[in-house]
């Protein structure tokens, strides 16, 4: 009971840290909201770097439209469908979760379910299979003498 | 034990390194390592197909004679945490390897250009990670067969509260953010339990041999050197991820027009344009600029971060300079080279950058001291004698038979 009480007041204790440390944030504003946009973008003519990351011009101006249009009142889901009907859904590096697309979030997460699935099978079937059973005298016996070696034989070896 | 396991696991990563290396030079995927005009493609497909063929063939055909005759009795155990750690790590694999491929069957499919990059393999490894860090902190505490809730209890608690505590304090403290907050958790779980780990063993071999505090700690390393080895590689993992989580969830950047004499602010840190400098040569041009550093009214010396344009190529390249501290690093950009007067500079400072380093530093030691023979399997006259049987029992041991009496 008391060692019940103590795990749930660590899980209390976590549990407040974690709403204390993801409440509502102060400060990330339109450059926030302006970074996670550019950082989901493909950067057009470049080689497999983000908006964000990429200093090529093209970067530059789609930046700077992303921030013209969050200025205008634009949401960043509208922003994005702008970016996709201009050059594709090829732009997104975030693929979707509809259609075929949806396969390359599921497969990993299904296959990691039933991997977990398969190995509590296998423990439950071991366990089934092979029962413990006591030790037997010859095997205590056994065990006593090696033990007893080890205590004796500290540093006798050759 | 596991060994199924394990072969499978060893030829998977070498076909699949042969396959990354089919992926890039072929040109299947866009990448700047491809080779142009080459029958290397079709060679390595080859290849490639030929290893993973005869590697599950083999594997199929001599299993029986692979599995050892060995049982796992209950998930909760060392055992039980390894296969969760193989089923892991098998899952990052095959995050990597869907996601690379994707763009690939997504054509194949339906003819669809698509892209798959950084935000789906943060969002697809960030929960993989965290539960590898949980699964690192956890298994040292787990006895080999079946663990006892006792003996749970015992060894865990300390750690568990070392994390709730740690969490808290750093949330009051004004640390934001799910990953980072989690992240700091499972890294005091974790070094908890390593620290709880050498106290216990310590103060175990100090009642027994009654020798000084150093003596006994290297004793103690050196008597169970696989152990306290691999757990001061858990503690470089513990760095490393923290390293990894911080720097990129507060990294901060700005881009400044300086002139002459300008300077810009970034979290304290006061960069000014001191001067700059041109190189001409017949290959290449490289312009620089001497950017000063200073943080609050410290001077952190100056750094020239420059940009190049090569003869034939109309692209500039940037070489970054990087003013590293053990707190922070700030990194310089040229962006613009000072055109009119005025140059374009990037500014960006990336916390505790360092100790990605660091961590990785004390995973090498952590393995060095794993892989060192013994001290006790050094005769005197200082060759390696076969081991002996270990002479004393493990410290988790002691402290069992310590706290439970036998019988």
């Amino acid at each position: 009971m008391r060692r019940l009480l103590t795990w749930a007041a660590i899980a209390a204790v976590i549990a407040v840290a974690l709403a204390l440390g993801t409440g509502p944030q102060s400060g990330a504003g339109t450059d926030g909201t302006a970074d996670s946009i550019a950082a989901g973008l493909r950067c057009p003519v470049c080689q497999g770097l983000s908006v964000k990351d990429s200093d090529s011009p093209t970067a530059r101006d789609i930046r700077a439209d992303i921030q013209r249009r969050l200025a205008d009142g634009d949401t960043p889901g509208e922003i994005r469908q702008a970016y996709v009907e201009r050059y594709g859904e090829w732009i997104l590096l975030r693929p979707g979760t509809s259609g075929f697309e949806a396969l390359v979030w599921a497969i990993p997460a299904g296959a990691t379910a039933a991997g977990a699935v398969l190995l509590a099978a296998a423990f439950w079937r071991w366990r089934r299979r092979h029962r413990s059973r006591p030790p037997t005298e010859e095997e205590r016996r056994l065990v006593a003498a090696a033990t007893a070696t080890v205590r004796a034989g500290n540093g006798a070896a050759p | 034990m596991l060994r199924v396991w394990n072969l499978s696991l060893v030829t998977a990563t070498f076909a699949l390194t042969i396959f990354g290396t089919f992926l890039t030079r072929s040109g299947a995927v866009n990448s700047v390592h491809a080779f142009s005009q080459s029958a290397i493609g079709p060679l390595l497909l080859g290849f490639f197909t030929a290893i993973v063929l005869v590697s599950v063939g083999l594997i199929g055909w001599r299993a029986d004679r692979l599995r050892t005759p060995g049982r796992i009795d209950s998930p909760i155990s060392r055992e039980g945490a390894f296969l969760a750690n193989n089923l892991l790590f098998a899952a990052f694999a095959l995050v990597v390897l869907l996601g690379t491929v994707f763009p690939l069957l997504a054509e194949a499919y339906d003819g669809r250009q698509l892209s798959v990059g950084e935000p789906y393999f943060d969002s697809m490894a960030r929960p993989i990670g965290f539960a590898l860090l949980f699964l690192m902190a956890v298994a040292p505490a787990l006895p080999w067969r079946a663990a006892g809730g006792d003996v749970l209890h015992r060894r865990l608690v300390v750690p568990a509260w070392a994390a709730a505590l740690a969490m808290l304090a750093a949330a009051v403290a004004g640390l934001r953010g799910l990953a980072p907050l989690v992240t700091l958790g499972l890294a005091a779980f974790a070094a908890g339990g390593i620290m709880r780990s050498f106290a216990v063993g310590l103060a175990a071999r100090r009642r027994g041999t009654g020798e000084p505090w150093a003596r006994a700690l290297v004793g103690m390393v050196a008597g169970n050197s696989r152990l306290y080895g691999g757990l001061i590689v858990h503690l470089g993992v513990v760095l490393f991820a923290l390293a990894f989580t911080f720097s990129s969830s507060f990294a901060t950047e700005r881009e400044a027009v300086l002139r002459r004499g300008e300077s810009a602010s970034l979290r304290g840190y006061t960069v000014t344009y001191v001067d700059d400098a041109s190189t001409r040569s017949a290959r290449k041009t490289s312009v620089s600029v001497a950017l000063e550093i200073r943080k609050g009214g410290r001077d952190l010396g100056t750094y020239e971060p420059a940009v190049s344009t090569f003869a034939g190529s109309r692209q500039a390249i940037g070489t970054p300079s990087v003013r590293t501290g053990l707190r922070e690093d700030v990194y310089l950009t040229l962006i613009a080279a000072p055109d009119n007067g005025r140059a374009v500079v990037g500014i960006r400072v990336n916390p505790l950058v360092v100790w990605l380093w660091v961590g990785a530093g004390v995973m090498v030691a952590g393995t060095a001291v794993a892989a060192w023979p013994g001290a006790r399997r050094l005769t005197r006259r200082g060759r390696l004698a076969p081991a002996p049987p270990v002479a004393e029992p493990a410290p988790e041991r002691v402290e069992d038979a310590a706290v439970e009496p036998v019988g």
